[in-house]
């Protein structure tokens, strides 16, 4: 089995505010194998956005805080790591694209001066390998394969500070033909037509699918191991989301990249992912490979959320819903979180938290896990 | 609901034609100056600081070339309304006002911009410090929360009465009226960059720039200062106006500069002639007018500059209207009139 490149262990997140506790994230444990998807879905506020937040350290803390749990990227923890080391994780360890691409993108700067940001910070990694903190491995995904430095080349090459004050200090290179061609080639890898006008354009003149489509292109210019996708695309409207689909998905193809595909879609989660893990309050509650989760749930709040979603070729009577509401996260159900509105719920999911998800081993038939939280797991996919 | 005419294209968003958008390095003054031309009154407020900026660097280099007057040279007339031969009149000693006023120029525009400035400099640089690193129980919280009780303890006394009572202290002289000023002025700069800080820091684009790997310092000083630098470069433009009067304020009540003396100044000069206003009232009218023209005209200056630094406000200059507007939806002709026929008389 090869090694995972994001192990995520017993995370868990609380947010503080005034004198209430909210647990955002109870203990969350999954992996990723290189060149993955893993769909995460669960309904709103189930805590997928402080998942892919907290895993990059971009939660903001305090209201945030990590309780316990780890974060093992690449074989590093990222948890204990001080918050100076932290830029060199991310970019091009972990990228993100974020929920609001209204608002992502920097109103100051031209859709030019985001992305050349974004290869300069790639560059200068890779020119200087180890000078800011952990040396970044290079993804999987390299669309413009590097040749190797040879002694020479190394011995030449200027010697720069390391650290944030480094960065800071470091000229920014002047507009060199080869980032710009870069940024070109990356406009152009997100299918935007007319790269040489849109380079010019502030955000604000941009439309929703246009400035998404340059924070995925600012997000795969840093050429992540790991991309995190934090529903990408909630924000458009329903034409624009499905392009912005249509391309994540060509790109999932075509860059090979692990990625975290965050979504309250189960259709997007159907086509894009590998592998589908879901959230209920707090709690990662079944994971498994996608086509599996899909057929033989084995949690009852994955069937329900199943049930619930409208088909097309579904059209006897309304919709099915699920009993009951979304507990407070603050004050969570002992035992099982769902066993309030659990149809198969015996006496002792209201005492006994279920079984952990890491606990499970490997099934022998498609030699993964697909683990649930559940007591009943058979019970489940029996009905 | 009544059909309606197809509605014509709307304008493009971006206009293409040429000359529209210029870019390059010069862009930002192309806008500049479509600005300028579309909002007179900016344009009123440049020209005239452009003026006094010019004949303050005339004065201060050669004042032959303006002046016809020293500040202490007699001109043979006494009490002389404006004439030709002097516009702004005389005083009772002979010397001739319009002159002063002239020479007090470099003075004015100098301290106006010395102490703002380094009021800006000073209070901007703690003002991003304390706004940027003040999470609480870390060294960065502890120097911001030092830093915003230490600006609580200036601002806590009434500005004008510290600046007053640190200028009696010092002692009489340009110098020691500009410390004081400084000494009351960083903490509102301190204030405002902090609020500013804040607002943008947790912008979403800013965690966007931080998961993209760049690093903190960097955040600071492009993504979050760029962000701010706007509403800062406007408010130090009408600051200059601000600190002009408070100035003047000074030189007026604490008497900081001997009028008549090798340096006029506007508000020495009041306080010198405030005793024949009624006789004379172009001894005290040209200086406080200076003040009032200068002032007026850089609040001109930073409204404009709003307009043109904000690339968001720029849209209105981009997006000329191409398109004539939409005209009122035509109903169709066999559409039934939704308008209640009036009962006819009978």
């Amino acid at each position: 089995m090869t090694e995972p490149i994001l192990t995520v262990d017993g995370l868990c997140v609380d947010y503080v505010v005034g004198a209430g506790r909210f647990r955002a994230l109870d203990d969350v444990s999954f992996t990723i194998e290189p060149g993955r998807v893993l769909g995460i879905v669960g309904e709103t506020g189930c805590g997928k956005s402080t998942l892919a937040h907290a895993i990059p350290r971009l939660l903001p803390e305090p209201p945030a805080r990590v309780r316990k749990g780890r974060v093992v990227f690449q074989g590093t923890d990222l948890l204990p790591l001080p918050r100076g080391r932290l830029p060199s994780i991310r970019g091009t360890g972990i990228g993100m694209i974020f929920q609001e691409p209204l608002n992502s993108l920097n109103p100051s700067f031209r859709v030019f001066e985001q992305l050349a940001e974004a290869v300069r910070v790639r560059r200068l990694r890779e020119s200087v390998p180890g000078a800011r903190g952990a040396p970044v491995e290079p993804g999987p995904f390299d669309y413009t394969r590097r040749p190797l430095e040879s002694p020479a080349e190394a011995l030449s090459r200027p010697i720069r500070p390391g650290g944030p004050v480094g960065e800071a200090l470091a000229r920014p290179a002047p507009v060199s033909r080869e980032v710009r061609d870069e940024v070109l080639e990356y406009l152009r890898l997100v299918r935007i037509n007319d790269p040489e006008t849109i380079l010019r354009l502030y955000p604000h003149e941009l439309s929703g699918g246009m400035r998404q489509r340059i924070m995925i292109a600012m997000a795969l210019s840093e050429k992540p191991a790991l991309l995190i996708a934090d529903e990408p695309t909630s924000a458009l409207d329903v034409t624009i989301q499905a392009q912005v689909l249509t391309l994540m998905k060509e790109l999932i193809e075509e860059v090979r990249a692990s990625i975290l595909f965050i979504s309250h879609d189960l259709g997007v989660i159907a086509e894009t992912a590998d592998d589908l893990g879901v959230m209920y309050a707090g709690h990662l509650v079944e994971v498994g490979p996608v086509a599996e989760v899909f057929d033989r749930p084995r949690h009852p709040y994955t069937r329900a959320l199943l049930r619930a979603a409208p088909s097309r070729y579904k059209s006897d009577g309304p919709l099915d819903t699920i009993p009951g509401s979304v507990p407070n996260l603050s004050h969570l159900p002992a035992g099982c979180t769902f066993h309030p509105r659990c149809p198969i719920a015996r006496p002792v999911c209201a005492v006994d938290p279920g079984p952990p998800l890491a606990a499970r081993a490997p099934s022998p038939g498609t030699g993964r896990v697909h683990a649930s939280a559940c007591h009943f797991p058979e019970e489940v996919s029996g009905r | 609901m009544a059909f309606t005419a197809p509605p014509p294209p709307a304008a493009p968003l971006i206009d293409h034609r040429p000359g529209a958008r210029r870019s390059g390095p010069l862009e930002p003054l192309w806008t500049f100056g479509r600005v300028l031309v579309t909002n007179p009154l900016s344009f009123a407020g440049f020209v005239v600081v452009l003026l006094m900026a010019g004949a303050a660097v005339t004065v201060q280099l050669d004042p032959r070339l303006l002046v016809p007057y020293g500040p202490t040279q007699f001109t043979g007339a006494y009490h002389q309304a404006p004439s030709l031969a002097h516009p702004f009149g005389t005083d009772e000693l002979g010397f001739d006002t319009y002159s002063n006023v002239l020479l007090a120029l470099p003075t004015d525009l100098g301290i106006g911009f010395a102490i703002a400035g380094v009021a800006l400099l000073v209070g901007g640089t703690l003002g991003l410090i304390a706004g940027f690193w003040d999470r609480p129980r870390t060294v960065g919280g502890a120097v911001s929360v030092s830093l915003l009780r230490l600006t609580d303890i200036f601002l806590s006394f009434p500005s004008l009465v510290l600046a007053l009572a640190i200028t009696e202290s010092l002692g009489r002289g340009v110098d020691q009226a500009i410390l004081a000023i400084l000494a009351t002025w960083w903490p509102y700069y301190v204030r405002l960059v902090r609020g500013e800080v804040l607002a943008v820091k947790h912008q979403p684009y800013i965690t966007a720039a931080r998961a993209a790997g760049v690093g903190e310092v960097r955040i600071l000083f492009r993504h979050v200062l760029r962000n701010i630098l706007d509403p800062i470069i406007v408010y130090f433009t009408l600051d200059v106006g601000t600190v002009l009067v408070t100035f003047s304020t000074i030189a007026f009540v604490a008497k900081p500069i001997v009028y008549p003396g090798s340096t006029p100044e506007w508000g020495s000069m009041i306080y010198f002639y405030q005793d024949y206003a009624s006789l004379y009232p172009w001894l005290i009218l040209f200086p406080g007018l200076a003040v009032f023209v200068a002032v007026f005209a850089f609040s001109l200056l930073g409204d404009g500059l709003r307009d043109v630094l904000d690339p968001r406000s720029r849209r209105a200059f981009v997006r000329a209207p191409t398109v004539a507007p939409p005209p009122p939806p035509v109903p169709f002709a066999g559409a039934p009139s939704l308008e209640p026929t009036p009962p006819e008389a009978t």
